[in-house]
């Protein structure tokens, strides 16, 4: 479910960028790391984010490897969730994306707001 | 230039609120949004929204099809035209035929504001969005 959460991170990233492309995980993609549906079907969350000013294209996430998209399509900086940071997939990620080029940027999450909570508000 | 004028709380932004209003600005140059607070639907509707006023807007405010988002704090929409001047207004298929909205198209019409009426997304809606959340609830693929 769309959430200021995610607007926040958006417009940020598109502060610091010239055009932002965001991946929006596809269904599939979601059940395999989340064990569950999204309540929301991609083509509907795709359309949600594709329609926010400040995004510029909207591909679809199939899969949670960060490199396969940097091997098929250039860009400079991803911009992630800072509770990453300095863990050991990221740090491996950080040395492979510098290969091509590219880095990663740390966004703060923003607080008292995420879909969990909001599901647990909503069922009271 | 025509101005257009659209309503809602847009709680939880899902895909029947980006219909209105990409459709909305498919009918109009400037689309002006007024957001309900949440002291209307509190009165209005006897309940909070999920989401507060500040970050209902803020969501409303990003949408590419949108211009302006104001508040809306009542529902006197004529009071409204009398403020921002819009010349079309966009209004959910629900109302069309209502005597309220028969009254509506007459009093716009002096003033030469056509009322323009959208259906609603089958399938979609806060409510049922609420009860889609709950376990088990499924989701908006079914």
């Amino acid at each position: 479910m769309f959430h200021i959460g995610h607007l926040n991170l958006l417009r940020r990233a598109k502060e610091k960028c010239g055009y932002l492309i965001v991946g929006v995980s596809t269904d599939e993609c979601v059940e395999g790391y989340k064990h569950h549906t999204p309540v929301v079907a991609y083509d509907e969350r795709a359309a949600i984010v594709a329609s926010i000013k400040y995004v510029d294209e909207v591909v679809p996430q199939t899969t949670m490897d960060k490199l396969e998209f940097l091997k098929q399509r250039h860009f400079d900086v991803m911009f992630h969730g800072d509770e990453w940071k300095g863990t050991e997939l990221y740090n491996k990620y950080e040395k492979e994306f510098a290969q091509y080029g590219a880095r990663i940027e740390y966004l703060s999450h923003t607080e008292g707001i995420s879909s969990t909570m909001l599901r647990e508000r909503i069922n009271g | 230039m025509i101005i257009g004028y659209t309503t809602g709380v847009f709680d939880m932004f899902h895909i029947g609120h980006l219909n209105i209003l990409r459709r909305a600005k498919e009918q109009c140059d400037y689309l002006i949004v007024g957001v309900s607070t949440d002291e209307l639907v509190q009165r209005d509707k006897h309940k909070t929204p999920i989401i507060p006023f500040e970050n209902r807007s803020a969501i409303v405010e990003a949408i590419r099809y949108v211009d302006k988002v104001v508040p809306q704090e009542d529902k006197n929409k004529f009071g409204a035209w009398e403020k921002y001047h819009f010349n079309r207004m966009f209004v959910g298929s629900d109302w069309q035929g209502t005597p309220q909205w028969e009254g509506y198209e007459k009093q716009f019409g002096e003033v030469g504001v056509e009322i323009v009426y959208f259906p609603h997304t089958d399938g979609i809606s806060s409510t049922l969005l609420r009860e889609l959340i709950k376990p088990n609830g499924g989701g908006t693929n079914q």
